[in-house]
């Protein structure tokens, strides 16, 4: 009856690969959120990190778990990835909508020249 | 090979996707300016599926195979079938679809928007072969609305004429009411049998698992979808306005996609439907054949008066849809699948005539100025007449038909045996069928042409639109010769074998059938031969020698220029809903008047002042005792403690997050080094203190900074 994706497409690439890329992913990620002194360029290195995620949990979920014939191990890792898709998007989404809000208030989008939570 | 072939079905509709999403991003640096890749898949497309037919052909099982999708609580497939009546299917609409997008190429040659245009086509179409294909309603539904969705992109090409994206807007809406139908369909479906496979719900029925009353409900929302989509009666409307975009657009819709799709998913889930027959006030099938045989009559009157060529064409597609829900209502399943692959063709036909008579015109539709074309183009004529003569249902009962013909007849014939008024006003509209497609043809190709201007200005049609002609004409001819083999085949090889319910129908149709059929068949065929007689006669005699004597006798009685302004302007329907509309509006503006005078001020307003005079009391509480005891003693302390904090609240972004980073770091090391702690948080504190200092300065060069 079911025809599964790996069987079409069997894995080649081996799972740490995956996870070197991933980790190097969340890291230039990181280095942008901490360097990038634009508030775009911020949130971009954001959902660099959070891509990073997707690809690990994509990566675990199609070869990390042995695959005892059910179902959910394949899949669970994916669905994770589908919620946290949606869920970058719904925070890039508030974030841009800050960072417009703050530019019509301030007329700047850097970040370090918004101090205003200074003690 | 063939197993292969017909195992890897679902590339029948993957390939245009990924023509789609390449021609869509790379557009028209891809050769043939977008249109050769998007021909080609379709081709492969037409191939594999001629190889899935052929894997059936040779006496192959139908295959079911999915992907899983999902699993939550339940396990969720998307799969796919290749049976007898969807490997026919895919066969016509990858067919369709292919000679559509060769003919676009010609129509559409010269429009900014060209490969954007084969882009859609291309999903449009892989849309439909995944519908056909699907086996599951999730993959089914997912299907349904991406049809519906590329049929508003397709529409409302022409964006910026305000018709167009009226018209878009119009046909996605009105949809959009059935869909809410089919919607509560699946979800009742899935309440009933825990289950969205298809062979597991038909099972269920079987078993007679579900009740009477839920089954009657699911079959009548199901047929809303098929009502939005597919133009019956209340939800025709949107159908007409749907010209308002490219002519290959129309021909696809009216052929093969859009509105296929609702007759397709009525016959893929007749087992549930049939489950209603002859259930009494629970009859779920007396309505499909009922608002069929009504639309079918409706929508012919409404084509004699409509002067735009691809009107007459649209709501000629709403009355064949009306025969092919009128069959399957009147559970000859297999009559109205059939006459929806025989129209397929003369209609995708007609329409691409029309184009092309479209085209040489200039872009002139309205068919008063027109006349006289079938000199400047004979291979257009030709196939247009047969075209007619295949959409009116020529042919010689028991000697020689058009495929229009054979399917039509059968629809005829079962409703004859089964409802006898359906029947009546079936033969009404296959009276007038003819009548107002010779009416078409006439006011169209023959005489002269009546507009000077366009007279003159003639041009050819390209190849690539004629051929895709002659090669649907042969088809429009000879499809209907195969009805008796398809119809055995079909009852051998429909997928669902699990389902008796379909054979036992047809078998006890069969039985009675053989005594009664004969004679019932052909009066009903004799009929209707006399019908289209007297329609082509009755048409030919009104507008063979041009429209004028016709529209001067109309313009002398009273009573026929009521009737024609009655059809001309639809009956009004358009006009009924807009007051709907209105009527609904202006109520919601009444219930915002109410909301905004009379329950804002009751409750509004008077809670507040109840809120007020609370206010009074507790405000007396506030001044004299926390403001003057407990105010002064919190701060002294709060304000030590700040002066501490201070350092830390940089206001600096950046900061912060260095400090995530870090507590990250933190976290990390002691995960990796649960033994160490000590150690680990003496570096973290070490951290934490060079970023406090490193903060402090940040603050101080914050201060400094400029604006």
């Amino acid at each position: 009856m079911a025809l599964r994706f790996s069987d079409i497409f069997p894995p080649i690439v081996p799972l740490s690969h995956y996870l070197l890329f991933s980790a190097i992913l969340f890291a230039i990620g990181l280095y942008g959120v901490l360097a990038r002194r634009n508030a775009i360029g911020m949130l971009l290195s954001i959902e660099l990190m959070l891509n990073a995620v997707n690809v690990n949990l994509a990566a675990f979920s199609r070869s990390g778990l042995p695959d005892t014939g059910a179902v959910p191990a394949q899949i669970v890792g994916q669905l994770f990835v589908i919620f946290l898709i949606t869920v970058a998007v719904a925070e890039a989404a508030v974030g841009l909508a800050i960072i417009v809000a703050i530019f019509k208030l301030r007329k700047t989008v850097l970040a370090d020249e918004l101090t205003l939570l200074r003690g | 090979m063939l197993e292969l072939c017909a195992q890897h079905a679902y590339m029948i509709a993957v390939l245009p996707v990924i023509a789609f999403a390449i021609v869509l991003f790379t557009g028209r640096r891809t050769p043939g300016n977008g249109a050769l890749l998007p021909i080609l898949t379709m081709g492969v497309s037409f191939l594999w599926s001629v190889g899935c037919l052929a894997y059936m052909l040779t006496g192959g099982e139908p295959i079911r195979l999915g992907f899983l999708w999902a699993v939550a609580g339940d396990t969720f497939w998307l799969s796919y079938t290749v049976d007898a009546a969807s490997t026919a299917m895919l066969v016509m609409v990858s067919l369709v679809a292919l000679l559509v997008i060769i003919y676009s190429q010609g129509y559409m040659h010269g429009d900014p928007g060209y490969s954007l245009f084969f882009a859609y086509l291309s999903l449009f179409s892989a849309s439909m072969l995944g519908l056909v294909l699907a086996s599951n309603l999730i993959l089914l539904f997912i299907c349904w609305e991406l049809v519906g969705l590329m049929s508003y992109l397709l529409i409302g090409f022409w964006f910026h004429k305000p018709e167009a994206a009226r018209a878009c807007t119009k046909a996605f809406m009105t949809t959009r009411i059935g869909d809410a139908g089919i919607t509560v369909a699946i979800g009742l479906l899935f309440l009933a049998t825990r289950s969205l496979d298809l062979e597991t719900i038909f099972q269920k029925v079987a078993a007679g698992e579900v009740s009477q009353q839920m089954l009657f409900v699911i079959s009548l929302g199901l047929f809303a979808g098929a009502v939005g989509k597919s133009a019956q009666f209340p939800l025709h409307v949107w159908l007409p306005d749907a010209m308002e975009g490219p002519t290959p657009v129309s021909a696809l819709i009216h052929a093969a996609t859009m509105v296929a799709a609702g007759v397709w998913m009525v016959y893929r889930m007749s087992p549930v439907i049939s489950a209603t027959a002859g259930q009494g006030p629970y009859d779920a099938t007396v309505w499909i054949a009922g608002i069929g045989g009504f639309t079918a009559l409706f929508s012919a009157t409404i084509a004699i008066a409509q002067d735009d060529i691809k009107r007459v064409l649209a709501y000629s597609t709403i009355s064949q849809l009306g025969y092919m829900m009128l069959g399957l209502g009147v559970g000859a399943w297999f009559a109205g699948f059939f006459h929806l692959l025989t129209h397929a063709f003369f209609k995708a036909l007609l329409f691409l005539g029309s184009g092309a008579v479209i085209i040489a015109c200039h872009h002139e539709q309205d068919m008063k100025k027109m006349g006289g074309l079938a000199h400047h183009m004979p291979v257009t004529f030709w196939t247009f007449v047969i075209g007619t003569l295949a959409l009116a249902g020529a042919g010689i009962p028991g000697l020689l038909g058009l495929s229009g013909f054979h399917s039509k007849e059968m629809i005829l014939a079962a409703a004859w045996m089964q409802a006898r008024p359906l029947a009546v006003m079936a033969l009404c509209g296959a009276f007038l069928t003819p009548f107002y497609m010779t009416r078409c043809v006439c006011l169209t190709f023959f005489g002269k042409t009546r507009d000077r201007h366009l007279a003159e200005h003639i041009t050819k049609v390209p190849l690539n639109m004629t051929v895709p002609l002659v090669i649907l004409s042969v088809f429009a001819v000879s499809a209907g010769w195969i009805a008796k083999p398809l119809d055995a085949w079909l009852q051998r090889g429909y997928g669902f074998q699990s389902v008796v319910q379909v054979e036992e129908l047809a078998a006890a149709h069969g039985e009675e059938l053989e005594a009664a059929h004969h004679a019932a068949e052909l009066t009903v065929a004799w009929i209707a031969f006399g019908c289209v007689a007297l329609g082509i006669g009755l048409g030919l005699a009104l507008w063979g020698r041009g429209p004028e004597r016709t529209a001067a006798m109309v313009r002398k009685s009273a009573a026929l220029r009521a009737l024609r302004t009655l059809l001309a302007r639809k009956y009004y329907i358009d006009e009924f809903y807009g007051l709907l509309v209105h009527g609904a509006i202006h109520f919601m503006i009444w219930v915002a008047v109410f909301d905004l005078h009379v329950l804002d001020r009751v409750f509004v307003r008077g809670w507040g002042w109840l809120v007020l005079q609370l206010k009074s009391i507790a405000g007396w509480v506030d001044r004299v005792i926390v403001d003057k005891i407990l105010v002064h003693a919190g701060p002294c302390a709060v304000f030590l403690l700040g002066a501490v904090l201070q350092m830390l609240q940089t206001g600096s972004v950046h900061f912060y997050l260095l400090v995530t980073a870090i507590g990250g770091v933190a976290f990390i090391g002691i995960s990796l080094f649960p033994e160490d702690v000590p150690q680990v948080m003496g570096f973290t504190i070490v951290a934490a203190v060079v970023v406090a200092a490193a903060g402090a300065t940040l603050t101080r060069v914050g201060k400094k900074a400029p604006r």
